[in-house]
């Protein structure tokens, strides 16, 4: 049976995204898509998803096989403010009909791995209530979480949203280099995950465990 | 080579980077080095990586050869404040490389033989695709030097498709080349168990990998690459061979794929497979 190991791109669309970091993110995308789609056995393992989230949440590429999408759209400022409650509302339902639909399929599936990029605060007082959803223990299909910080977001929620390690920026890193180093460690990471050796036969995430001008922080998710 | 001092190496960009180690060229010597540096030195064995260096030099002329043309061998052990680091070897030969879709060069490794070919491969396996012959070319090929390896009863270990590199593309002659060497042992030396998912031998014995883990390995390679297919296994799936491949080689093929599903101590050998390409009998073992 095929095994497959679907990765979510959780991506701050909000205003304070406009200009620089969001060009540097559209300017990665196209690496990702070659890097994973040029590489066979990765491709095969993997899938990738990108949500785009500010007043509302998009699904801005709906899950894929790199190697077989011609192109990666781009992600773009939608209007409104930085809504975390509707990026975890629509990833829980987008990780349930993928799932569904990758098992329909005959893949065996494993635990999802989410990269949730933010550089501000939630506008949303209650986002926690939709995200307490998604990390339920009792949800077989709760993801693994890393979540990165930099600009304006806060360390401490960052940790809360992530369930296996935050990474922030550090003062210094501008908006560009902090998202070309996030860019080359999401690619890493997914090459690894679909390409490491077997130890009891399945996939699981590999989590990085520095990146250059990133401080790790350990998870503290409510 | 004797023992080098990590000081001493002229260090040049990192090549790349895998769970193991960062692998870095090398400059100052005629033939393009690099060198790989281990993450965790300690869990390296310094005596049998230093049998490996040995080696070639025990070898005749023409299996010396054959290991400098076909692998990444370690050419010698690489010591930091008197403890080991890594270790020297040939940088892989730019015929292994070639640029994918976005301009990005890769290593042409075995599992471009694989899975069907996608733009994003670029020229890494052209539009047109590989013929029939530079499949069973790449068998050979690979199957010849681990009868080399085989008959010093030296024992690869892991074998997969992320560490066979091949060249046969666009009319150019089939090669082949192994990395990650570091990893080969002397039969009945204990070594780490490094295997690759869906490259595993089901029957591997409690003493680890040897001779016959790799002859399975070995019947892995070839009917996936016949097949072109990345996993399909002796006792479940049947070949999928190309119809342009003469008969009685694709016969022999079949009977040693379903001789390779068979238990330890039957898998066929890499003479069974080089006589099955070359469409020969067998003489009985």
């Amino acid at each position: 049976m095929p095994q497959v190991l679907p990765f979510y791109l959780v991506c701050d669309e909000s205003g304070s995204m406009r200009g620089e970091p969001i060009r540097a993110i559209n300017d990665s995308l196209p690496d990702v898509h070659s890097e994973i789609g040029s590489n066979p056995v990765v491709a095969d393992k993997t899938r990738f998803c990108i949500i785009g989230f500010s007043g509302a949440a998009r699904t801005v590429l709906p899950l894929a096989d790199l190697s077989v999408i011609r192109a990666m759209p781009t992600i773009a400022y939608h209007g409104g403010g930085t809504n975390y409650g509707a990026a975890f509302e629509l990833l829980y339902d987008t990780i349930t009909d993928d799932v569904r639909r990758l098992k329909a399929n005959g893949n065996q599936v494993y635990r999802p791995a989410v990269f949730f990029l933010s550089d501000g605060r939630p506008n949303d007082k209650k986002w926690r209530v939709p995200y307490q959803r998604v990390i339920d223990p009792n949800w077989p299909l709760r993801p693994n979480i890393l979540a990165f910080g930099f600009g304006k977001a806060v360390p401490a929620t960052l940790q809360q949203v992530a369930t296996v390690r935050a990474f922030i920026a550090d003062k210094g890193m501008g908006p560009g280099a902090a998202l070309r180093e996030f860019a080359t460690s999401l690619i890493q990471s997914i090459v690894n995950s679909g390409s490491r050796p077997a130890s009891g036969g399945g996939l699981t995430l590999a989590v990085p465990d520095s990146i250059p001008g990133f401080t790790a922080l350990p998870a503290d998710p409510i | 080579m004797a023992d080098i001092d990590e000081a001493a190496l002229q260090r040049g960009v990192e090549l790349g980077s895998g769970g193991q180690g960062w692998v870095y060229r090398v400059h100052g010597h005629q033939e393009p080095q690099a060198f790989k540096k281990y993450k965790d030195p300690t869990t390296v064995d310094p005596s049998a990586l230093k049998a490996l260096v040995d080696l070639p030099g025990q070898l005749p002329p023409s299996e010396r050869d054959r290991l400098r043309e076909q692998t990444a061998w370690p050419l010698a052990r690489i010591y930091d404040k008197g403890q080991l680091s890594g270790f020297l070897m040939r940088e892989i030969p730019g015929r292994f490389m070639a640029p994918n879709g976005a301009g990005a060069m890769k290593k042409r490794e075995l599992q471009y033989l694989l899975y069907p070919r996608k733009p994003l491969w670029g020229d890494i396996v052209p539009a047109s695709g590989v013929s029939t012959q530079t499949r069973v070319d790449v068998a050979r090929e690979f199957t010849g030097l681990v009868a080399m390896l085989h008959s010093r009863t030296l024992v690869i270990g892991d074998v997969s498709m992320m560490n066979v590199l091949w060249t046969g593309t666009d009319g150019q002659p089939v090669t082949i080349f192994l990395i990650d060497c570091d990893g080969i042992r002397r039969l009945g030396q204990v070594s780490k168990q490094f295997t690759t998912r869906g490259w595993e031998d089901p029957n591997q014995p409690a003493t680890g990998p040897d001779l016959e883990t790799d002859r399975y390995k070995l019947a892995l390679a070839v009917g996936r690459v016949l097949s072109c297919q990345a996993e399909i296994y002796p006792k479940d799936d049947p070949l999928t061979l190309p119809s342009d491949l003469p008969d009685g080689v694709a016969a022999r093929i079949e009977t040693l794929w379903k001789q390779a599903a068979g238990p330890y101590g039957q898998r066929p050998d890499a003479n069974q497979w080089l006589n099955a390409f070359a469409n020969r009998s067998e003489i009985s073992r």
